[in-house]
């Protein structure tokens, strides 16, 4: 099919073009985007190129004029006919203006504005009234371009969004709906970027909103206690390591025995207990100016849940059996994941265990857990190499960490404490000593 | 010093002023570092001496002109050794000013000759100052044209040409740069014979060419000589001591002083290569946001790519020092004025139509000549013009004018630029009346052919 070549529209003032001239022959092969020919508007020179491969024909020669978007020439396909052009005559020479002004070539007057006849409903001119909208300004979409009193609406909510002039013109030229664009200008305003590029159908890059967890409940609880343990106490941490391959074949021996699945956990309370019945100051509170040494020994075992942590105590842990333990934990921990624990199951705690151990942490610095005085965290049961009588032997270990109030206790006391519960757990039949 | 500063900037003048400052207020500790006076080259030696030069030329005008006013008078005569008092003591003054400002706002100025050692540490004589951002606004230097004869005595640069204390009989002036032009035109009021040499198609090669070739035609009806499209090929010096310059055609242009002046970025010698701050052609490259390639180390003003002005150097500071604080601000030079103290002074912002044609822009050009502005007919100044260049949607592109007071209107221009009016809203302004802003609503309205003060288009 023939492809037209049409004098282009170079400015808005143009109304009509020269050729200059053919950069290629009548009846001459061109490819597309090759330059053809070269027009003239009043003001600049411009280089049209092939809208299309085949066999050029030119319709207007040099100097010819034609009005913006008439033919001046074709391509057309192998073995194609010229189809016919209506043609113009070309204008009467005019006579060349003197220039007056400093200004270029004057363009063509634009024809005189004819008073624009506004068609809107009775409604839609109350309500422009109303809101002080220019119903010249408006788009219509009732029947025939009618104005409607929703037109106007629109119109007017337009004009409420924050945008600058120049792209609230780009939006009401190219009937873009303002309120659907983000604006990413000072104080969220839309600018003309954000008009193109919405016109050009791309979102505006959208910052992906992090997702919010409400700090309320439970975690502000957290939050509160650690801070306030922080904030109040001198903390200091002590770590050690106990050998704990004996204890691991008491665990299976018991555990075959009673037909449950013990933890090291449950011995590690027991072995805690014990140890804070002989060293009374880590099993204590500040209140006021004295320092209250708790005789009964109740142990709070942190329990990791999805929201959060718990503490459900063991009350009289140092009185409890290895297995009696074994079944508090177990019965607390189940219940503190359904949210079943009573307030009394939570409170009252006079140390805290907290172990890392199943998630591979070795040494960490728990926080006390107010209004106690010491906290041990259990790490990670590990294979290790140890010399026995001379000799390479393999063993299990475990690192404790102990964290302690300096306030109130001071290291040595501490690391005594800390061998205390080693030396239970290197030589766990002890544990088992009335 | 060993406390670890926030930011340490390395140059004192208009770009590190402005981010010094700027950090200050963001309760930045900064350490601005100056090799020689604070206030840097456009204070104590461009500038401001060149506007104050130019004011002074102005008063010589103006008396010349005052019979026009009923004034009589006799002829002017310069005292440029009162001139150059007053316009030292002036800076003086601005410098004073600014030092005071930064040691008000807690800044520590540093006197000696910044270097970069490592990312985070700059080297000053000597003494290593350790900073968490480092900002380097050294500007630009002097530098010879690349043309024989360049190192000549009676070759000046503008240092040179600001500060000679006197009138030479005969001038030539190689290049039309803003400030070519400016020492054209005080030299030629006061006086000298000037002879202007532009290598390229018209003066002020960045100006919109219509401006441009008005400008280019007020100063050759003033008297200067100018010989456009030729090139220099050699300056030398004759047997009676006075300096030839020859050009490419064959032409001998004789004169007792040259003004032969370029700029270069200064980023010799701070150690930039070796950190690996990634440089073009001598100036430091840098992103929107004012970094170079290396992080924590942003640049700013003459010593970057882009033209050299001060007002850029400063508005490139804030966002440097933004930036190094914490802060996302980018640099956005859509709305840069540009401008020149001739008399009157031309000043633009934007496209030129030139630039908005070699884009394929849909262009629309509104016009309007001062000579028929009432306020520029008072001040029997008329020889400029006001044009605003339009684009799609109104968009304006580009505004120029040369006018009396063009430095000031061409922030009217900026902000509407800056705050995306378009032509529509500049028609919609009320100029206060008289005044040369009107000029530039009717040029506004050219662009829709609806200026109440033009003859009607047939």
């Amino acid at each position: 099919m023939a492809t037209q070549i049409i004098m282009p529209k170079l400015g808005m003032a143009m109304t009509e073009g020269t050729v200059v001239k053919w950069l290629k022959q009548d009846g001459e092969e061109v490819s597309k985007s090759e330059p053809v020919v070269v027009v003239m508007s009043k003001k600049i020179t411009y280089t049209v190129e092939a809208p299309a491969a085949g066999i050029l024909r030119i319709v207007a020669g040099p100097k010819e004029t034609r009005a913006v978007g008439q033919v001046i020439g074709f391509i057309l396909s192998p073995g194609e006919s010229m189809p016919v052009v209506e043609m113009v005559p070309p204008p009467a020479p005019e006579a060349v203006a003197v220039e007056v002004r400093e200004a270029a070539p004057p363009p063509p007057p634009p024809p005189p504005e004819a008073p624009r006849e506004i068609r809107a409903s009775p409604a839609a001119r109350r309500l422009a009234r109303e809101l002080g909208v220019d119903l010249t300004r408006v788009r219509g979409t009732g029947p025939e371009g009618r104005i409607t009193e929703a037109d106007v609406q629109a119109y007017y909510d337009q004009q409420q969004v924050r945008a600058t002039p120049l792209a609230r013109r780009i939006a009401e030229e190219e009937g873009l709906d303002l309120s659907q664009i983000q604006g990413t200008g000072p104080g969220g305003r839309i600018t003309e970027e954000d008009v193109l590029r919405a016109l050009e159908g791309r979102k505006a890059p959208t910052p992906t909103l992090p997702k919010t967890i409400p700090f309320t409940g439970m975690r502000q609880a957290i939050a509160e206690r650690m801070m306030e343990s922080l904030h109040s106490m001198a903390q200091l941490t002590l770590t050690t390591r106990a050998d704990v391959t004996e204890l691991m074949g008491l665990r299976e021996t018991l555990s075959q025995r009673w037909n449950v699945r013990l933890s090291y956990t449950d011995f590690i309370v027991k072995a805690t207990a014990l140890a804070l019945k002989e060293h009374l100051t880590l099993n204590s509170s500040l209140v006021g100016e004295e320092i209250v040494l708790h005789e009964d020994v109740h142990i709070g075992v942190a329990v990791a849940l999805e929201e959060g942590l718990i503490v459900p105590v063991i009350r009289q842990a140092d009185r409890r059996s290895i297995l009696e333990i074994h079944q508090i934990v177990q019965d607390l921990a189940e219940r503190a994941r359904k949210g079943d624990l009573s307030v009394d199951e939570v409170t009252g705690g006079t140390f805290t265990i907290t172990n890392l151990g199943m998630y591979g942490i070795d040494v960490f610095t728990p926080i006390i857990n107010p209004p106690e005085v010491a906290i041990l965290g259990v790490g990670r049961i590990f294979e290790d190499l140890a010399l026995v009588n001379g000799q390479i032997a393999v063993c299990s270990r475990v690192v404790l960490s102990l964290t302690i109030d300096h306030r109130i206790i001071d290291g040595a006391p501490a690391a005594a404490f800390l061998q205390t519960v080693v030396h239970y757990l290197e030589h766990p039949t002890l544990m088992f000593v009335p | 010093m060993t406390e670890i500063q926030a930011l340490v900037v390395i140059g004192g003048g208009s770009g590190g002023f402005a981010t010094a400052m700027r950090a200050a207020q963001l309760g930045g500790r900064v350490t601005l570092v100056e090799a020689d006076l604070y206030g840097g080259n456009c204070m104590n030696r461009a500038c401001i001496p060149t506007a104050f030069l130019m004011a002074a030329a102005r008063q010589m005008q103006s008396v010349r002109k005052a019979g026009l006013f009923g004034i009589r008078t006799g002829e002017p005569e310069a005292d440029l050794r009162a001139l150059h008092e007053r316009k030292d003591l002036l800076i003086e003054g601005l410098r004073m000013g600014t030092e005071q400002l930064l040691t008000e706002y807690g800044v520590t100025l540093l006197r000696g000759r910044g270097r970069l050692v490592a990312r985070d540490g700059v080297e000053v004589d000597g003494q290593r100052i350790p900073a968490r951002n480092i900002v380097i606004a050294t500007g630009s230097v002097a530098a010879q044209l690349p043309v024989e004869g360049a190192d000549l005595p009676g070759v000046m640069g503008t240092e040179e040409a600001i500060a000679l204390r006197e009138v030479p009989a005969r001038m030539a002036v190689i290049g039309s740069q803003p400030w070519d032009l400016e020492l054209a035109q005080f030299f030629h009021i006061l006086g000298s014979q000037v002879t202007l040499i532009e290598p390229g198609p018209q003066l002020l090669p960045e100006a919109d060419r219509e401006v441009a070739q008005r400008l280019s035609k007020h100063l050759y009806d003033s008297g200067i000589a100018i010989r456009r499209g030729v090139a220099v090929e050699a300056i030398r010096q004759r047997e009676d001591g006075a300096l030839a310059v020859f050009l490419v055609n064959g032409q001998e242009v004789v004169a007792d002083r040259v003004l032969a002046a370029r700029r270069l970025p200064n980023s010799i010698g701070l150690g930039l290569q070796e950190l690996g701050v990634r440089t073009e052609r001598g100036a430091i490259l840098v992103n929107d946001r004012m970094e170079t390639s290396v992080p924590h180390i942003y640049a700013v003003g003459d010593v970057v790519a882009g033209p050299m002005w001060s007002h850029k150097a400063n508005a490139e500071g804030i966002v440097a020092a933004e930036n190094a604080l914490g802060r996302a601000s980018r640099m956005d030079y859509r709305a840069l004025p540009r401008c020149v103290y001739t008399w009157p002074e031309v000043a633009w912002v934007g496209l030129t139509e030139e630039e908005a044609l070699a884009r394929d822009l849909e262009v629309t050009v509104g016009k309007f000549p001062v000579a028929i502005n009432p306020y520029a007919m008072i001040l029997e100044e008329g020889a400029g013009m006001v044009k605003v260049i339009a684009g799609r949607y109104g968009k304006v592109l580009g505004v120029h004018v040369m006018a009396p007071g063009a430095a000031d209107l061409i922030n009217t221009a900026a902000m509407a630029i800056m705050a995306e009016a378009t032509v529509e809203e500049l028609i919609h302004l009320i100029p206060a009346h008289p005044s040369i802003g009107e000029a530039l609503v009717d040029a506004a309205m050219d662009v829709e052919k609806r200026s109440l003060h033009l003859p009607k288009w047939e």
